[in-house]
């Protein structure tokens, strides 16, 4: 079979296009009105997920274990979210791979490992979240 | 024979592995058509080379590369809305996540979507 280079084309937002359909579009209003409603109110924002189903999201106390990490308390960092520190290294590393790929004008994909990586990361986190109980939601 | 970066079995006479597009250091790498593909979206857009078979246009006969724009899926976008929703700092991850993207081809010629 004879194969020729061509060109793909990668538009909008890290190439994957900008054309969000309207149930989205509509997900997302609901989301900012949500947040407006409770900032209006002169509080901050609750996590939807815990809001409305009761239940915690994979990140939820990540901010409370870092702050638990600067002040050197390091149980208590893991309590609020043991996967705090691997959710900021695959951050970082997300980050690089998505410059490195900007600079060099490539398509701006995570590598498949990466993604596994995330993946895992988010079910483990939220499994953790369930363990530790509610104490720590 | 094989390809020397992925493995997969390929002809003696292409000149990029129809898998991963690799060049076949045993073949001079073909020209590319004289019509180039243009793109047709006012949108912001990034080209890459690549390396796909060669075609035929059923609509217009034109023979040469097609534009393949990759987008986020319909699964990407429910993604996108669950992240959104009940994880917001990873909202990002479709985007980013080949995944959560597919591909349309369209003629480089009449702009027929293909696929």
């Amino acid at each position: 079979m004879r194969v020729m280079p061509h060109q793909v084309k990668l538009s909008g937002f890290a190439s994957g296009g900008t054309s969000m359909p309207p149930w989205a579009m509509a997900s997302f209003a609901a989301y900012l009105a949500w947040n407006i409603l409770w900032l209006a109110s002169g509080k901050l924002p609750p996590s939807m997920l815990l809001a409305i189903l009761g239940i915690p999201c994979p990140t939820t106390g990540v901010t409370r274990s870092l702050a638990c990490l600067l002040h050197g308390d390091l149980r208590a960092s893991l309590m609020w979210n043991p996967f705090a520190i691997p959710f900021l290294i695959l951050l970082a590393l997300s980050f690089h791979a998505l410059s490195l790929a900007a600079v060099r004008k490539k398509e701006l994909t995570l590598p498949k490992w990466m993604a596994a990586a995330w993946c895992a990361v988010l079910v483990l986190a939220w499994l953790s979240k369930f363990l530790l109980g509610r104490a720590y939601w | 024979m094989f390809c020397s970066k992925c493995g997969a079995q390929m002809e003696a006479n292409t000149s990029f592995c129809p898998k991963c597009g690799a060049p076949n250091p045993a073949q001079p790498a073909p020209l590319a058509p004289t019509a180039p593909p243009v793109a047709s979206s006012a949108q912001s857009a990034v080209v890459v080379n690549v390396a796909t078979p060669v075609f035929t246009c059923p609509f217009c006969h034109y023979q040469g590369p097609p534009i393949i724009e990759k987008k986020v899926s319909s699964n990407g976008w429910v993604i996108f809305v669950l992240l959104l929703l009940f994880c917001l700092p990873l909202c990002w991850l479709p985007f980013v996540i080949d995944g959560c993207k597919e591909e349309t081809r369209t003629c480089a010629s009449c702009h027929t979507k293909l696929s």
